[in-house]
Parts: C-alpha cells; structure tokens; sequence
C-alpha cells in the first residue's frame, strides 16, 4: 500500500512518467496470455462479401452514390493493404513505442471499465448523514451589500494610494449621501451593489477583492482593497452571513455528490486492483543511463 | 481636512494625469451631477437619483455556454466521453471533476449559465449500451457486442460498434431514433439533469439539443435548439431529428418543427447556428437553399427563429475573414478555412462571403431590400462546442475539443482531423468561445429573453465586460459618469437593438464601456466594425479605432493608424504582464462619415493585449517543442451584436 502511494504520489508530480507508465500497464493488461489473439491466421486475408459491403454502404453515404466498379476494387485493393501494413506492423512490435496508439487503448479500456462498479442509488439515511458531516459545502453563500470607489492605478500611477488614503480621510468626515460620488475616477464598474453573493463579487472584481471585502467592518469607509481595475475604498453597509442549507432543499446535490464521490472511489479502486497485478519499478531519471546494464 | 477640500482633493487626482484620460471624452468630471460642493456637508437636498436605480438594469453580464455535448452525443460517445450532463453542469458550477482520460479537472470561475446540447440524432446510444440498457441487448447484434463488453473485451466491442455504425451496418432497430423508449428516456434524462441543475438566481440550466443537419459531403448546417421553458413543456415532444422519415436536413423543417413545438406547448424556443465557416458557402445564402430560390418566407422564418449566431468556438472564430475584409488588421483569427466539417470538399475563395458573420450582416441588409426582411439580423454568441462533458475554453486550463485531445505531450503535434483534401492540427484548436447575456437576472426566461433581443455579446473565453449603447444624443461627458449603464439606457438602445428616424442633421453616437477581465489581461483598444449599403447597393465596411490603452503614449500615425500595443508574453513561461494597456475602456462615438439614407450596423470589438495561448501552457508544462507554425500567442477578444440603422420609409 505504501509502495503504491509513493508511486501514485510520484505520478502525480510527474505528469510525462504519468502517461507512459500507465499506459504502460494497461497495454501490458492487453497484451495478457488470456487476451484473444487479433489476428488468429497471420498469413491469410479474407475480405469477406459482408465487408465489401460495408465498404460499399460506407461510400454511398460520403459521396451520395454508389461507387463504381473500378472504385470498388480501390475500396478493396486499399483494405488489403491496410491488412498487410498493420499485420507487419504489428509483426514490428511498431504499436509498442507509440504514445498515440497506447493512450488511445487506454482510453477504450477506461471507457469499458469505468463506472461499472458503483451504486447510484443511496438510501435516505446515508444521504442526510453525508449531509450533516459536511456543513460548510451545504451553506448559504454569504451576501454583501456595499458601496466602492476606484482610483485607476493605471491613470494615477503611483499617486493612486495616496489619493485613496486622502480621500479616505474625507469620507470619514463628510455626511452627505453622494460624498462618494465625487471622488476617484468615473469607471463602468458599478458603484452600488445591493446584497451580492461573494461568488457575484469574485465575478466582477475577482476572488483577491472578494475576500478582503468580506472581511470589512460594517457602517464605515475602510480601504484601498486592490482588484485588477486599481484600488477601491468600500463601504459595507450590509452583511447577510450564509447560514446552513435545509436538507429537503439541497437533497439532489447532496446525492450528486454522494454518487460522484463513490464513483471516482470505485473507478480508482478498479484502477488499484489492475495495479496489484504489478511490480511496478520507477527508477530515477539520472540512473536510468547508467544502469542500463542492470538487465533481468 | 475640512469637508470642502474634497472639492481640491477630488481635482488634485484628477490632474495627476490628464493625458490618461485621453480615451475618454473631454469633459468636467468633477461636478457631473450640477452639486455646490459646499453642500456635502449639509443636510441632502436631493439624491441624484433613486439609489436602487441601478436595479433596473443589470450590474454585470451573465457569462455562459450554449454549446455543449456529453456521453449523450453518440460521436462524443464513441470518441471515448464518459462524461455526462449532470458532470457538465457539476463542472459548470465550479466543482472538481474527473475527465474521461481520468485527469483531475475544474474551471477557474464557475459560469453563471449553461445549456448541454447533445446531438439529436442516435442521441443516448453509447450510455444506455454501456449501462445494458434491457432494450438494446433484446437485439443479437447488440447482446453480441454487450458481451464481448462483459468478458472484458471492451475495445473490440467499441471498434465493432463504431465499424458498424460509420459503414452504415447500425442496427436500425435498436438505433436511438425519437418516438422509442429509449430516445425518450434518454431525452427525458437530459431534461431531468438540467432541472436538478438550475437554481434560479445562481445558476441557471437551460434544455436544449443541436440539430446536426450535413449537407453534400459534409457542409455544416448545425444549428443548437435553446428551450426558454422548464421539464414540463419541453418533455412533450421528442427532438428534431435530421435522419428520414421523421427528421430533415433542410432548416426549413426545423423551424417547422420549432413552430409546430411552440403551437403545441405554448413554449418558447429559439435556434443558434453555427460554423458557417465549415458550411462550404451554405450557411448564409442569398441566392437559393436546398435547390430552391430564397423567398420570402425562408426570409422570414429565418429572422423570427435565428436571432443569434455562434460566432467563436473551437473549430474556429467566423467573424470576419481576411479575403473579405483586407483592410481589418485584425481580421486574421483563429481562422478555419480548409475545406468543410469532415473535409471532404476544399474550400474554394467565392464560398467565404456566405460563411461569415460580417459578409452575411451586409448580405442581410441587401437581402431587407429585395424581400423586406433582413434574414441575417443576428447578435452575437461565442461557444465551446465541447465534446467532453464540461465546457473547455480557458487557455490556462483547455482539456480540448474532444477526449483524443485531452491533456498530453503528443497533442501539439497531431493531426486532429486528415483526409486527402487536407489536415488540421490538434494545435489549431481554438480554446473558444463564451456566450455572454445582459439578463436582469440569472433565469432561464431572463437569459432566453435577452437573447431573443440580441443584448448579448461574444467573447473568445475571456470574461471581458463590454456595455454598448447606440443612439442620437451621446455626449462626450457620458463617458465621464460612474453609471454610465444609467446613461446608455436613459439615452439610447442597448446592443441588438435599432435606430431609426435620424433627427435632422445629426450622425448615430455610441457609448461603449470595457472592462477587462477581472483576473485576466489588459485591454489593447475598442473598435467600432460599421457595415453599410452604398446608394450603389454595394456592400461597404470600415473599422474604426474609438478608444486605446496606453493612449498617453500611443496615437494614431500622419496615416490615421494606431501603432499595436506591443506584446509582454514570454513564450516559453507562459506567462505575460499587464504593463500594457489599460484594465478599461470607455468612450463616447459619433459616426463621422454618416448618411441617413443608407441602411448601416454597428458592433463594438474590444481587443486584449496578447497572451500566451494554449499551445505555450502545453510547451512549457509537457517540456515538448512546438513546430515553427504553431501560433503560441493569442489577442482574446469581444463581438458584441450590432445596433442597427435602417433610414425611414
């Protein structure tokens, strides 16, 4: 178990050893005694009347017509070849060094393997306790109500910070409701925002500006909070904290979720399983010169 | 400090850098709202206006994708996608998932919208065999390949399936065609994914297929059918189809089918074409379609149904092309002009005119004038056309257009499609498109009806922000307000909308408003695209640089030209800075060279300072060495749908 963990672990700071090797592993399962052999007579091609047949169908159905004779037996002709090119190929071992042909049969194996081994369908009680022991995932997103002013760091260069602290110094003694509206720069951005979820507020000034807005005091200016538009002075005038989501509200996300954690355990389970089947050795990349001698 | 030097502080700032305020009109910004300063302190007189005005109108765009396919769509199926709808929304919300190739995945920013639009044709198939749905393996042929399945010979069954299915050998009985039990519960499904996945207010799943029409060899006539209703209505009826009897190629048929929907269920629907760059000459057509004249009613039908086009997505950006539009520097993106969808037939250069966005807009103004109705009146959307169970357009972040071009080193260098008319690369991919709404709210009526009004816009997968108001009474200081959404709406029609009856000696005046995105690049500059109809009747366009970063040290040339931006990307890092350019973008415009007796359009482009595209991440993350000809920089960009001007009479 350790020893797989480590190799995982490897893996996944290797994305290039990723690939090779598993894909490795999947085509050594492939490549097992107990798989068919493709090809059960190497040194025959018969071309069956059914497959001229789909050759035929499949033409009609690119070109909007039948092909004609000599058309046909250029169907065929090409068919035999590509007989003959894989069969030697293959002879080669030339499908053993390709990275493309070794990911695609990866993919097929993946795809025939994957998502047979996991239950969708959880019973009430597994649900709400999945539920319960997650109450962070399954809460309402906070909201914020809030007033900004930007001065355009683009526009002010360095004099932007500085700008900003004067002016917050203003806002801490003036009254008016449109004080605000004098200072910093005409922008496009908004300068009012009525009980927005942070999700919202990471949309419009990005997720840096969003935690530091959340984390403002009520009731006064406070600032600048940097976004990728300058520097803002807020006003938080209203927060909403979050708050658990009910259960019965939230049961079909909670069962998607459920499932698909099961179902990403079950596929990396299978892939465990395969995994015990090899004695799996990652050698260090300066050695792997050096020790080509070391055969077995 | 007294209340009364914020008057002096408010100048001191403003006269830090003069200069830099030269992309927005001149102007006095400091009173906008005519207030003695000296009142700050007093008691307020009168609020400049309701404070919960800016409720009428949305504070930000709704960035979405109406482009998607899943294990549903029987080619993404068999190109090996796992991945259905419930993963696409998953994903969609912000959620980690796994990808088909078994890569840990998830997107930077949730999208606020999104529709799966799974193939209607065969759609189901591969997931239902996978799962041994009863009613397939009831037949031999099916039971043959479920077992060979069972015993662990998967691949053979996958290569027989598609063998059979590619040569036309498909069992018809067990195909997925509407009106069988499996069509309809695998369309049911598809409609139960997306009401589990819609949370009106925070994200919203719209239904919706693409109607898949190919034409000769192989001319893309694809269209995505967009539901505005819920379960209830859109269950009542099996998709569109395009394979006979019951299905149609022909377009016509489709919005037949859409009309024939809305009859039934009192529903809403509407239809996004898309790749006319794939479509050979046939996407946008003036003189005949399926063999017969254009006439009015095809003129008709088409402008009640297609109110919006997907102009950027993976196979390419359509836009405009740079034979049609030699002057526009900027016109040679992420281009797609080989041949058709599955490159059987060559691309010849007369079929260009009737393939992209900015030729057929002119086309349909001609079109207006022989049949009354302008056909190709369309806004504009951008789109992933993903084949892998989630939306992939981030450059950062781009898991590809299909399962085959997942994450890997060899991807930079293979053939995505070859056929002996001609190849294209892996590469040339394009990680595009995002569709982008101004919807009062996160709903499926909200969204749908925005779109039905064309105030929409397309981004190339950036979240730019772009507002873009069209009207007679603009004015240089509307660019100096800090609502200037207040303004646009107050004063004029917002993108999608119409101008008519020019007062007496004035020229149309545009306000456009760009912000950057939040976490991503600069602004290079703002552009008007105009197109108009001589009194020759010719076809003419012009584009026009309206506002610029860096415009304290960049001006037009003694040739009216702007210099480029300049580019801060390092290729081999992958990386860039925002040293150049400007974060935003906001201008007031006035058509110089207008005459009100000619019909013209006008959409903003708002262009991005360069970046590394996806191809860099690849190089720098995999250590692989692209070939010479693979562009490693990108300048992502905005389209927003046009506001038209159609003289009186």
């Amino acid at each position: 178990m350790v020893a797989a963990r480590t190799f995982l672990g490897r893996l996944l700071r290797e994305p290039l050893v990723h690939f090779a090797v598993l894909a490795g592993v999947l085509f050594g399962l492939l490549s097992e005694p107990s798989a068919p052999d493709p090809v059960a007579d190497v040194s025959r091609i018969v071309i069956s009347g059914a497959e001229v047949e789909q050759m035929a169908l499949a033409w009609a159905q690119r070109w909007q017509r039948p092909p004609n004779e000599d058309e046909l037996a250029g169907l065929v002709d090409e068919a035999i070849r590509e007989q003959v090119l894989y069969r030697e190929a293959l002879a080669l071992g030339l499908d053993r060094d390709d990275v493309v042909i070794r990911r695609h049969l990866r993919q097929k194996y993946e795809f025939v393997t994957q998502d047979l081994a996991y239950d969708t369908d959880p019973d009430e009680a597994t649900l709400r306790a999945y539920h319960k022991a997650r109450p962070d995932r399954y809460a309402q997103s906070a909201q914020v109500s809030f007033s900004q002013i930007l001065f355009n760091t683009d526009r002010r260069g360095a004099a932007a910070g500085t700008d900003a602290a004067r002016a917050l110094a203003d806002l801490q003694t003036a009254t008016a409701p449109d004080a605000a509206d004098l200072l910093g720069d005409a922008t496009s951005l908004p300068s009012r925002f009525d009980r927005m979820s942070t999700a919202e507020v990471e949309a419009i000034f990005g997720p840096d500006f969003a935690a530091a807005l959340v984390g403002q005091e009520p009731g006064r200016w406070a600032g600048p909070i940097p976004s990728g538009y300058g520097l803002h002075l807020v006003l938080v005038s209203e927060k909403i904290s979050g708050g658990q989501l009910a259960f019965e509200t939230v049961r079909q996300r909670v069962k998607d979720d459920w499932v698909y954690e099961q179902r990403a355990a079950a596929n990396e389970a299978i892939f465990r399983k395969l995994l015990e089947r090899y004695d799996v050795v990652v050698e260090p990349m300066a050695a792997s010169t050096g020790a080509s001698g070391d055969g077995s | 400090m007294t209340p009364r030097s914020l008057l002096t502080v408010a100048l001191a700032a403003l006269t830090v850098s003069p200069v830099a305020f030269a992309a927005f009109a001149q102007g006095d910004i400091v009173d906008m709202h005519g207030h003695d300063p000296a009142g700050l302190d007093v008691q307020n007189k009168k609020p400049p206006y309701s404070p919960n005005a800016g409720r009428n109108f949305p504070d930000r765009p709704l960035f979405g994708e109406t482009h998607l396919h899943t294990t549903l769509s029987f080619d993404a199926g068999t190109f090996g996608a796992i991945l259905g709808p419930r993963d696409a929304y998953r994903y969609a919300k912000g959620e980690e998932i796994v990808s088909n190739t078994g890569q840990p995945v998830r997107i930077a920013r949730p999208l606020d919208f999104t529709v799966v639009t799974d193939h209607s044709d065969n759609m189901g198939f591969f997931a239902e065999f996978a799962a041994g749905n009863p009613n397939i393996l009831a037949n031999a042929t099916a039971k043959g390949w479920y077992d060979l399945f069972k015993s662990g010979k998967g691949a053979e069954a996958g290569i027989q399936i598609i063998t059979a299915f590619s040569a036309g050998t498909f069992p018809v009985e067990i195909m997925s065609l509407p009106g069988t039990k499996l069509y309809r519960d695998t369309w049911k499904d598809i409609i139960a994914a997306a009401e589990e996945a819609n949370e009106p207010g925070r994200f919203t799943a719209m239904i919706g297929y693409e109607w898949t029409s190919q034409v000769g060899t192989g001319d893309n006539l694809h269209r995505n059918v967009i539901y505005r209703d819920g379960g209830d209505l859109a269950v009542q009826m099996d998709p569109m189809v395009t394979l006979p009897p019951m299905g149609s190629q022909d377009p016509v048929d489709l919005w037949k089918w859409m009309g024939a929907y809305e009859d039934k269920t009192g529903g809403d629907v509407l239809a996004i074409a898309h790749n006319g760059n794939l479509s050979n000459g046939l996407m946008f057509p003036t003189i005949e379609q399926f063999g017969k004249p254009l006439d009015a009613e095809y003129v008709t039908q088409r402008a009640k149904w297609e109110k919006i086009y997907e102009v950027t997505q993976t196979k390419g950006t359509g836009e405009a092309h740079p034979n049609l539009s030699p002057n526009d520097e900027f016109a040679d993106f992420e281009i797609w002009d080989k041949g058709n969808l599955v490159m059987t037939t060559a691309k010849t250069p007369e079929m260009l005119e009737f393939e992209y966005a900015r030729s057929a807009l002119l086309n349909g103004m001609k079109l207006q004038a022989r049949f009354g109705t302008n056909p190709y009146k369309f806004g504009m959307v951008g789109s992933t056309d993903s084949h892998l169970g989630f939306s992939s357009f981030e450059e950062d972040n781009f898991f590809g257009k299909t399962v085959s071009m997942e994450p890997g080193p060899e991807r930079i260098a293979k053939d995505f499609m070859k056929t002996p008319i001609a190849a294209i690369k892996e590469w040339e991919v394009g990680a595009s498109g995002l569709a982008v709404v101004w919807a009062p709210e996160n709903t499926r009526a909200a969204i749908f009806d925005a779109m039905e009004r064309k105030e929409t816009y397309a981004t190339t997968g950036t979240r730019i922000t772009v507002r873009f108001f069209g009207g007679w009474d603009f004015v240089p200081e509307d660019a100096n307000t800090r609502r200037p959404a207040q303004v646009g709406y107050t004063k004029g029609v917002p993108m999608g909308g119409d101008l008519v009856n020019a007062p007496q000696g004035k020229a149309p005046s545009f306000l456009v408003a760009a912000l950057k995105d939040p976490i991503g690049a600069n602004l290079d500059r703002v552009q008007i695209v105009k197109g108009w109809i001589d009194a020759g009747g010719n076809a003419k366009e012009q584009v026009y640089d309206v506002a610029w970063g860096d415009a304290d040290t960049r001006t037009p040339g003694a040739d009216g030209k702007l210099p480029p931006v300049g580019s801060t990307v390092n290729v081999p890092d992958a990386s860039y800075t925002n040293t150049i350019g400007d974060p935003e973008l906001i201008t007031v415009w006035t058509d110089p060279d207008f005459d009100p007796a000619l019909k013209a359009f006008y959409y903003a482009r708002v262009i991005e300072i360069p970046t590394p595209r996806w191809t860099a991440h690849d190089a720098k993350y995999f250590g692989v060495t692209p070939a010479e000809d693979v562009r490693m920089t990108i300048t992502e960009r905005a389209y927003t749908s046009p506001i038209w001007y159609t003289p009186q009479g």
